[in-house]
């Protein structure tokens, strides 16, 4: 038995993308370099992808030509991190492009660019989300400064699914002229995302979160009006001159698809998996000495993250090997220090690391549900009574 | 290709720990039963907070050792290593509680460097319970 709780970290490829992917793969004439559209080999497979493009663009409420395709989410919070920072401190309002703003619970695809900026003499102020992992605009409000050019704040958290008002906190940005960058790798596709009435200026997201393929994203880039920003890999001058290199016609096909049927039942799976996330929750609960982490409403239909009273979480997931779970971002994944994110939101170092978080998804039936409860039901008080009592 | 060349894709614990781990058989507390007309020696050490902790108690008839029981909170090598630690303790005198090695467990667990201060929690209480 292995059951897969872990769709936060990657989904598995829906069958319908997998097909469409397959015929990309195999079809003679799409198999030409996309930037050769002197013949038709090359124009097909720029068809394709030109497709697959606008497939992106709608979803979020975009024209096709902000969306530049990349190798997912981390290469896109790169691209907008460095490209914009760079772009902006090099002109006449250098002194003004020295301060981004950010929160400690982002994740590392975008903190540790962040700490490569500071480095580089940028200052950044990481705002400190409440308990329940809320982001306010008030707080973003007081942080910005004068010299403030960038703010890069996630939509949904990659650990606890807590869901930030990306509209209000960009309002604050739109007023105050300052650039908006949202990390959407957990929410694009899932939750409705329209960058113009959310005032974003810059937007990652990938494929392999939303039953898509691994190994390619988007960052959208706001074009009216137009939003300056440096490319980080040159060499062909591809993707508006924004990211260079051969572009992967199937991955990129797989996600134009992705998107779509993400968008088009979205409703429905939220509506089931939020359904089921209820039962695993109702059903960890009946165990006791459990607590959520995070907020209890704002959050995504398919992330729990919880943390259990009394027990090691490092032997909880080992004995729970069975279930396809994480103890925090996958990324992260091998260590075992405390999550920053649950520290973040003021839990102990010890609860952090009892924390566990199970996400669901497009594929995850009730009897997996009910199997990963029994299992749990089983290793749980089995390591709580091995456990030494608070006070020996 | 050389060993620093190859990629691990193993995340796994040893088959040692697993099987120590899913057979903790000296896992729990000495009942009355157990503790009557014999010397009881107990051990606490570590604290839960910096991860890993553990008391173990053992009777001793005769200056040899009888029964022996733990309570632990750790990570997966900490709770193998504690059983480990109880089976070797079996039946043993005493006077060779100074003979249990630290690094003879590592080894025999493949438990990384990284963990070795589990380890050495195991090893203050060997000597408490030697020198109590």
């Amino acid at each position: 038995m292995s059951i897969y709780l872990d769709y936060a970290a990657s989904t598995p490829v829906d069958p319908r993308v997998a097909t469409r992917m397959m015929e990309c793969l195999t079809t003679p004439e799409l198999q030409g370099n996309p930037a050769a559209l002197n013949h038709h080999f090359g124009r097909a497979a720029r068809e394709a992808i030109e497709q697959a493009r606008v497939q992106v663009a709608q979803s979020i409420g975009a024209v096709p030509a902000s969306i530049v395709f990349t190798s997912g989410a981390t290469e896109s919070d790169n691209l907008a991190l460095f490209g914009a920072a760079k772009f902006h401190a090099g002109g006449a309002d250098a002194v003004k492009s020295k301060h981004i703003i950010s929160a400690r619970t982002e994740h590392k695809a975008v903190l540790e660019p962040l700490k490569r900026l500071e480095k580089q003499g940028f200052k950044v102020t990481y705002l400190k989300p409440d308990s329940g992992g809320i982001v306010h605009p008030e707080q973003l409000r007081e942080a910005i400064t004068p010299e403030t050019m960038l703010v890069s704040l996630m939509h949904v958290n990659n650990e606890t699914g807590v869901i930030q008002d990306v509209a209000a906190l960009g309002a604050v940005c739109r007023e105050r002229g300052v650039l908006f960058h949202v990390d959407a790798a957990q929410s694009a596709g899932r939750l409705l995302i329209d960058v113009q009435r959310m005032s974003i200026d810059l937007l990652s997201c990938t494929a392999h979160k939303i039953y898509g393929p691994k190994g390619i994203g988007a960052l959208y880039v706001r074009r009216q009006p137009v939003l300056g920003m440096e490319a980080q890999i040159i060499g062909g001058g591809h993707e508006f001159g924004w990211r260079a290199g051969t572009l992967a016609t199937p991955q990129i096909v797989g996600f134009g698809l992705a998107m779509q049927l993400a968008v088009a039942e979205r409703d429905i799976d939220n509506a089931r998996i939020a359904a089921l996330r209820e039962r695993l929750w109702s059903g960890l609960q009946q165990l006791g000495d459990v607590e959520l982490n995070g907020h209890a409403t704002q959050r995504a239909s398919g992330i729990l993250n919880v943390a259990f009273h009394g027990v090691e979480g490092e032997s909880l997931l080992f004995a729970l090997s069975d279930l396809a779970i994480s103890a925090g971002a996958a990324c992260s994944t091998g260590s075992d220090e405390a999550s920053y994110v649950l520290r973040a939101l003021g839990r102990s170092d010890q609860l952090a690391q009892s924390s566990l978080r199970f996400s669901l998804g497009r594929f995850s039936t009730v009897a997996e549900v009910d199997a990963a409860l029994q299992l749990i039901n089983r290793e749980l008080p089995r390591l709580r009574a091995i456990a030494t009592p608070v006070h020996t | 290709m050389s060993a620093e060349l190859q990629i691990s894709t193993d995340f796994a614990y040893s088959d040692r720990v697993r099987e120590l781990f899913n057979n903790l058989h000296h896992a729990g507390m000495l009942s009355v039963d157990q503790l009557a007309g014999v010397v009881v020696k107990r051990a606490a050490v570590g604290l839960r907070e910096h991860g890993a902790c553990v008391t173990i108690w053992i009777t001793l008839h005769d200056a040899k050792l009888q029964a022996v029981r733990y309570q632990a909170y750790g990570c997966p090598y900490f709770l193998a290593a504690c059983e480990s630690l109880a089976q070797w303790l079996q039946g043993r005198d005493r006077a060779e509680l100074s003979q249990w090695r630290w690094r003879d467990v590592e080894t025999a667990l493949a438990i990384p460097a990284n963990k070795r201060s589990r380890l050495l929690l195991l090893d203050e209480a060997i000597n408490r319970l030697a020198n109590d």
